[in-house]
């Protein structure tokens, strides 16, 4: 083949259009640079709003702009958006900056030292091969094991690193099959590693650190919490119910396969047994993993999740299960940046009286059933997050939802649920959460499948939620 | 103007000194590039976007012109400014009309040139294709030029028609990123197409 060919190509479209494909960010940066220096240096405040909660707003509106454009990295849009704040003296310079110490910060950076532990010690890659080699002997049940393996891992882990653990082994499966890319087995083998990752995710505070920042914001807005256990008694029943109909739903597609799955449990024991006898490091990783979790389920009241995280976390370090050099590369420091920001934020719009003024000014005078308010809320989260990063919705919606609903006399924590649990569920698009790009890169998923199959899910998921948020939040007190 | 050579693996400073001697000190802000037949196309490239590191020049590739129109495509990739096809013996000029229509619309106009001996038909022929005829005679060659727009290039061949003002060295250097930026906006590498479409 031509290198050339394989390498280069040239785009012939008119110089005008590369032009704005190319630098359609910069010029959008530019354009929006102005518009918030015009707009934030007016003179015109709507009445009855300090000038610090229009400067909030504009700078709010600005941030919005950019973490739902994606011009510049959601994590730069924050540490911006905090000095924005710090110069406008929205909010003191040395409170904005404090907001880096809030606990749902540190219970972040120690799930992600955790998850970094369990994966340097080896126990997620042997734990992996150990059950897709004992249930994967026949197609539907191989999809179901990598379905059920990856939700159940992404309780534990970040389910975009569960993502990519998976992916290559299920790259060497589709190898080893000889999986054409129309294969109803390759399909739903990755569609099980996206589903089980974004649905699993959502059931702890572990899979995704989205959960941890809007329990930070409910924090900082309202002094409220929520604890490990009581998110996973609201969240996991309608969860396991959505998971049990998908893995029906993909189990009635995949019984047509006839593909032979049976050579797979030698592949897989014989990957598995290249790892080794199992080593002390593991042991000791396993040990940590449980007497956190346990921690977290039944001791959090006592000690907070975040000092069992760090406490957890050191543990690593002190038994030796991993060395720093390791921890460090497989920490998001930019979800780190981004949840400072995002809590400044959060905390300006509530202290500078913006919120008051837009719930006064637009909402004190609606009115709307608790079932109207959860299902609008639901669903904007629901389809917003396909557009924009899960955290962002979380960022964008969360604050004046709190302020809605303590207006309407519920639950500020509802407002968490209804906003936070939908903000996990991106199915549809590539782009809409990294295990679907990890998942979309095997070539075995066409789009429009997924959108359809994506859209199903969350119909259906809004539907289950529903009737959980009418019969079952309600037994448990949450309105 | 004043050809450059790049030999395979000739080192980058070798590279660089032989340009400094023959085109920079000289204040010259062409220079005819042509490469060795060994050399593969990311060699190619890769001395290119060395030069251009460097200096400002307008790098004109040397090359025979090519039987099928489609190498020009590989030509431009390299990230040269401009085209010189030298003359072939064995078929006349207006046999490659595809080949020269081919780099006129991919190269910036007045920037493809092709050696030709003196021949009034064929120079218009030429520059109604927007290709600019370098004209052999007995003692020397020269180019042609007149005061077309698209011509505007060859006013800064030589050293004569420019003062070293900061007015001409603006206009120089912005006439050369304008032909560097249409460069960057045209090749496009298959991996990050296929990065920006989020897979």
């Amino acid at each position: 083949m031509n290198p050339l060919k394989k390498q280069y190509y040239i785009d012939k479209r008119p110089l005008p259009v590369l032009f704005l494909i190319e630098y359609k960010n910069a010029i959008l940066l530019i354009i929006s640079f102005i518009l918030f220096f015009v707009g934030v240096t007016s003179k015109y405040v709507p009445k009855g709003l300090t000038i610090e909660g229009y400067q909030t707003l504009i700078i709010f509106i600005f941030a919005i702009f950019l973490w739902v454009t994606n011009i510049i990295p959601l994590a730069i849009t924050s540490l911006a958006v905090m000095g924005l704040l710090a110069t406008f003296r929205v909010l003191e310079g040395g409170q904005i900056y404090s907001f880096f110490g809030n606990e749902a910060i540190f219970f972040i950076i120690g799930s992600f030292i955790i998850a970094a532990g369990v994966s340097s010690a080896g126990l997620n890659e042997r734990v992996s091969y150990f059950v897709l080699s004992k249930f994967g002997e026949r197609p539907q049940k191989l999809v179901l094991s990598i379905f059920f393996l990856a939700a159940i891992l992404s309780h534990i882990m970040p389910e975009h690193a569960v993502a990519a653990l998976l992916y290559p082994i299920l790259t060497s499966i589709a190898g080893r099959l000889e999986l054409q890319r129309d294969s109803i087995l390759g399909k739903f083998m990755f569609l099980a590693l996206a589903w089980g990752s974004v649905l699993g995710g959502v059931v702890t505070f572990l899979g995704g650190a989205r959960n941890p920042l809007a329990i930070g914001i409910l924090q900082e807005t309202t002094g409220e919490e929520i604890h490990f256990l009581e998110w996973m008694k609201v969240v996991a029943p309608p969860i396991y119910i959505i998971c049990i109909a998908a893995a029906l739903y993909m189990w009635s597609k995949v019984k047509n396969s006839k593909r032979d799955t049976h050579q797979l449990q030698k592949i897989l024991l014989s990957n598995s047994s290249q790892l080794g006898k199992i080593r002390l490091k593991e042991v000791k990783a396993l040990l940590i993993l449980l007497g956190t979790i346990y921690m977290w389920i039944f001791q959090s009241h006592r000690f907070s999740i975040a000092n069992i995280a760090l406490i957890s976390a050191s543990l690593y370090f002190v038994l030796n299960v991993m060395k720093w050099e390791e921890a460090k590369t497989q920490i998001n420091w930019g979800a780190i940046f981004m949840y400072g920001g995002a809590i400044a934020l959060g905390k300006s719009l509530v202290e500078t009286g913006l919120l008051t003024y837009i719930s006064d000014k637009f909402i004190a005078n609606m009115s709307i059933t608790l079932t109207g308010f959860i299902v609008i809320t639901f669903v904007i989260s629901l389809f917003l997050t396909e557009g924009v990063s899960n955290t962002a919705v979380i960022v964008i919606l969360l604050p004046v939802i709190i302020e809605m609903a303590v207006k309407f006399g519920f639950s500020p924590k509802l407002a968490v649920y209804i906003v936070a649990v939908p903000a996990g569920l991106a199915f549809m698009f590539p782009m809409s959460s990294p295990p679907n790009a990890i998942a979309f890169s095997s070539g075995y998923i066409r789009s429009s499948e997924a959108v359809k199959m994506g859209f199903f899910l969350k119909i259906f998921s809004t539907v289950i939620f529903l009737l959980f948020a009418v019969f079952y939040w309600s037994f448990l007190g949450l309105y | 103007m004043t050809t450059i050579t790049i030999e395979e693996n000739v080192e980058t400073e070798e590279l660089l000194e032989q340009i400094n001697l023959k085109i920079v000190e000289k204040d010259l802000r062409f220079a005819l590039v042509e490469f060795k037949k060994s050399m593969d196309v990311f060699q190619r490239r890769k001395s290119i976007e060395e030069i251009k590191k460097y200096y400002d020049l307008f790098l004109i590739l040397k090359i025979c012109m090519p039987t099928h129109p489609h190498r020009i495509e590989e030509y431009f990739s390299y990230g040269l400014h401009g085209i010189f096809f030298i003359q072939e013996e064995a078929k006349k000029i207006d046999c490659y009309k595809d080949t020269l229509q081919s780099a006129v619309d991919l190269f910036p106009k007045g920037l493809v040139f092709a050696q030709i001996d003196e021949d009034k038909e064929l120079i218009q022929y030429l520059i109604n294709l927007k290709v600019i005829p370098v004209v052999f005679n007995k003692e020397e060659a020269y180019l042609f030029h007149n005061s077309e727009d698209w011509m505007k290039y060859t006013r800064l061949f030589g050293n004569e028609g420019l003062e070293n003002g900061i007015y001409d060295k603006i206009k120089m250097k912005f006439m050369l990123e304008k032909v560097n930026l249409r460069q960057k906006l045209m090749v496009k590498q298959m991996d990050q197409s296929l990065d920006s479409s989020g897979l």
